[in-house]
């Protein structure tokens, strides 16, 4: 009798159990964010901090979130790892839309992945913004001077990004081929190891994140930036559009993307977590800190400025690869 | 203005709720391990890192760092326990320390032996500490210069003398070091994208990771060596009863006098094989005890159980420890096997080994507070500083009795446990069974390296060197304008190049380990 009333008891509990996890609310455990790039460069930086206050969000319920790095083929070595996972909302990648979009542009058919069919847009908190970078050893103040003095040496141009397929790669390649500057691009794993070849004068030049110039100021000069606008994290530094390029005027918003799938719940809390986070005021001053701006941009405007970002970077890409 | 960062470093340290916690936990598991046969301070951290990881967020990033780092220190001391009380070395870095430690403990003076050994140890890692910190911030400002073809010339010259030194054969130090090469190079490749060498497995498409390949080299190897054993080690009576000689338990401030300036010659000799990438305690406590005989007045009672055969092994294995981490930070080359495993740990907190480390800005996330990489950097050193005061103070009073209870360990049970925690580790790293299979078969292999004396260190440390050195390659051959010669050259970009003066070294120090293993060859044959 009394081994029957354990059965008993113990079947309840199981049920109670199961019944518990079939209905239990997201998140279960602990996010994991994954990175495509090394540590120091703008991505990782946005997905740490951003990751440190993500269990103050409500909406998660004060579940933690930790960083996974791996980079590799300019961040899609880390994108196919999120899509193999189930999309539960517990695998999620963040990434800057114009090295995600590029990185498929640049792969054609062999793409490992589609960023409007494979991926939810789940929100924006940041942007990365592309900069001409030299060693402040370099004679020239401003891209005028920069397109002079290169012409002038008549060599090919070498310059490093954080990959071979990134925004910043992209608006390189546009850069030196509309002013017929002959060039060669190094591709590094990330921002941080491009910036050490710009510091070791290892490479002439640098297209970059205007983040990876924090800390480093004695050293780099950034000479033009991209965007519409000025980059309010440095409103002393003139636009390409400002000198006389024209292209150029867009960034790559930081936003969470999941696999194509997940819940509707999903999606809802993690709207609200990114509008708590690019809210606080210890994200934001981390981020500036980083030269990095901060706010909140819903999905809806996420998927329009991929959009957008397919519209510009199609044409630059194709005539890229034309050109290779 | 390093002064400040060390009183920084301790404010870090002291500021962090666990680190403090983890370093005086990793003082006792360090010895422990060290002093186990034929384990090892990286077979600790082969276990503990997955664990390390999976909690990096909740501990803080300083306190796991710390933890390993701290390991790597205590369980080189821990060795010379076993080499001392059982006469079998608990590491490789304590063989030389047997010679006259444990006839000191046949002769009822264990304590004696202990002590000096402790004392010793902590000398040389407050020695070799004190070079890491002032030496690596110097060489960083230096490093920073080197761009991608400095890199892979000294990528290379570490192949080569890891290959050349770190094995009694050339041929099987170099076959090693291609080994772990070859393994490093399956997987995706970092340019095009394609697979390589993945013998249609989809879990090899991602590489081979570090963790199962550590567990079966260094520690399921080891196990079945101990399964093949399967004898307890064995304590003498260390008491002094009926000995004359009543500082037999002591080491003296006599004593501690006269060793004081070879403990120093010794520190410094295991400083300089420290920086030297793959080398490590190993040489160092022989090339010391070697050299310290060679100049002793009484070279005839060395091996009989003198201080001095303790102190200058001792020092030097110890002082290796701080002096392995310079090309870590200064170049983000791992000059041992257990700052192989850090750049893991430096990685999940953010942070970019190399000269780049020692940044005041931008600021890291960690632990809830901003920490620029300069203060978490020293925030370690401190821990360092720390961690050996820990284990001298555990050391000085504990050692016999730690040794006591080891010698009473069943090992029956105690391998087959520490077999289950490295299959545990190697799972949890990637949570894949392949990682548990791949663990297996490289406890095999790693068990017939170890019985045919081919170098597991050296396929360590190639296996995390390769993928950056392939990197670095490939960007030299983009910047390069007339292929391979970029490396010959003293100019690219406009700027000197320091790629060919690696080469030299590296080239030479193969020269002359060709030349002195032909002589050492010859005079045997004579």
């Amino acid at each position: 009798m009394k081994l029957t009333k354990k059965f008993a008891i113990g079947v309840a509990a199981a049920a109670a159990l199961s019944a518990g996890s079939a209905l239990a609310a997201y998140p279960e455990k602990p996010i994991k964010i994954m990175v495509g790039f090394s540590a120091g460069g703008g991505t990782d930086t946005t997905a740490r901090g951003f990751a440190s206050y993500m269990h103050e969000a409500p909406s998660l319920g004060g579940t933690p979130g930790y960083i996974v790095n791996l980079p590799g083929a300019s961040g899609q070595k880390a994108a196919k790892a999120v899509l193999d996972e189930k999309a539960d909302g517990h695998t999620l990648y963040i990434i800057n839309i114009g090295t995600f979009i590029v990185g498929e542009l640049a792969k054609g058919a062999d793409a490992p992945y589609s960023v409007r069919y494979d991926w939810d847009n789940l929100g924006c908190m940041s942007q990365l913004v592309t900069s001409l970078q030299v060693h402040t050893s370099h004679p020239a103040k401003n891209m005028a001077e920069f397109i002079a003095h290169t012409k002038a040496k008549g060599d090919v141009h070498t310059w490093g990004t954080s990959g071979a397929t990134t925004m910043h790669a992209g608006i390189g390649h546009y850069f030196f081929d509309t002013y017929d500057i002959p060039h060669k691009k190094v591709p590094f794993k990330g921002g941080s190891k491009a910036r050490a070849a710009l510091v070791s004068q290892s490479v002439e030049s640098v297209f970059g994140g205007n983040n990876t110039i924090a800390g480093f100021e004695d050293t780099i000069r950034p000479l033009a930036t991209a965007g519409a606008d000025r980059d309010p994290t440095m409103k002393d530094l003139p636009t390409f559009k400002e000198q006389g390029m024209d292209g150029a005027d867009f960034t790559g918003l930081y936003c969470v993307f999941a696999p194509k799938g997940v819940s509707d719940e999903v999606k809802t809390k993690w709207a609200a977590a990114i509008e708590h986070i690019a809210g606080l005021k210890g994200f934001k001053s981390f981020m500036k800190k980083n030269n990095l701006g901060t706010f909140y941009l819903d999905a809806e405007t996420g998927v329009a400025g991929q959009n957008a970002m397919y519209k510009t970077m199609e044409p630059i890409l194709e005539k890229i690869l034309k050109d290779s | 203005m390093i002064f400040t960062d060390i009183l920084g470093g301790f404010e870090t340290l002291l500021n962090d709720q666990y680190a403090i916690w983890f370093v005086l936990l990793a003082s006792f598991v360090g010895i422990v391990f060290g002093a186990l046969p034929g384990l090892t301070a990286a077979a600790a951290i082969a276990m503990m890192l997955p664990i390390l990881i999976a909690y990096n967020d909740e501990i803080g990033g300083l306190a796991g760092l710390a933890f390993l780092y701290v390991i790597g220190k205590s369980g080189r001391y821990g060795g010379s326990i076993a080499a001392i009380l059982f006469n079998t070395p608990g590491t490789a870095a304590s063989a030389a320390t047997m010679q006259d430690g444990y006839p000191m403990t046949q002769s009822g003076r264990a304590g004696k032996a202990l002590k000096t050994a402790t004392i010793s140890s902590a000398f040389g890692d407050y020695f070799g500490e004190i070079v890491l910190i002032f030496g690596a911030v110097f060489i960083a400002t230096f490093t920073r210069k080197f761009g991608p073809p400095e890199n892979f010339a000294i990528y290379l010259m570490a192949f080569i003398i890891i290959g050349s030194v770190v094995s009694d054969s050339i041929i099987k130090g170099i076959i090693s070091t291609l080994f772990g090469a070859s393994i490093a190079l399956i997987g995706e490749d970092t340019i095009t994208g394609q697979f390589k060498m993945t013998m249609g497995i989809d879990e090899l498409e991602s590489g081979m990771a570090l963790v199962p390949l550590l567990s079966g080299v260094f520690v399921i190897s080891e196990v079945i060596i101990q399964a093949e054993k399967s004898a307890k080690v064995k304590m003498i009576d260390m008491s002094a009863d009926g000995i004359d000689d009543p500082t037999a338990q002591y080491f003296t401030w006599a004593e501690f006098k006269r060793c004081l300036p070879l403990m120093f010659r010794s520190s410094i000799i295991g400083s300089l094989i420290g920086m030297m990438p793959g080398l490590g305690s190993s040489v160092a406590c022989f090339v010391a005890y070697g050299e310290e005989k060679r100049k002793a007045k009484n070279k005839d009672k060395w091996g009989t159980g003198v201080v001095e055969g303790i102190a200058a092994p001792e020092s030097a294995n110890n002082a290796v420890s701080g002096p392995s981490m310079i090309p870590l930070l200064t170049l983000g080359i791992p000059g041992s096997t257990i700052a192989a495993v850090l750049i893991g740990m430096f990685l999940v907190n953010g942070l970019q080994v190399g000269p780049q480390i020692f940044a005041t800005e931008p600021p890291l996330f960690m632990g809830g507070q901003l920490i620029s990489p300069r203060e978490f950097i020293f925030g370690m050193f401190a821990a360092g500083l720390v961690g050996i005061a820990c284990y001298a103070l555990i050391g000085y009073f504990l050692a016999p009795v730690i040794g006591r209870v080891i010698s009473k360990l069943p090992t029956h049970y105690l391998y087959p446990f520490i077999f289950m925690i490295s299959i545990a580790a190697s799972y949890s790293s990637r949570a894949s069974i392949w990682d548990v299979g791949f663990a297996l078969l490289f406890g095999v292999i790693g068990y017939g390296m170890r019985r045919t004396n081919f170098s597991a260190a050296a396929f360590i440390i190639a296996f995390v060197l390769t993928a950056s050195m392939e990197e670095a390659f490939r960007q030299s051959m983009i910047i390069s304008d007339n292929g391979l010669m970029l490396f010959l050259s003293f100019e690219y970009q406009n700027k000197f190049s320091y790629a060919p003066i690696f080469l030299i070294i590296g080239t030479a120090v193969v020269v002359f380990r060709a030349i002195s293993s032909q002589r050492a060859k010859s005079k045997a044959g004579s």
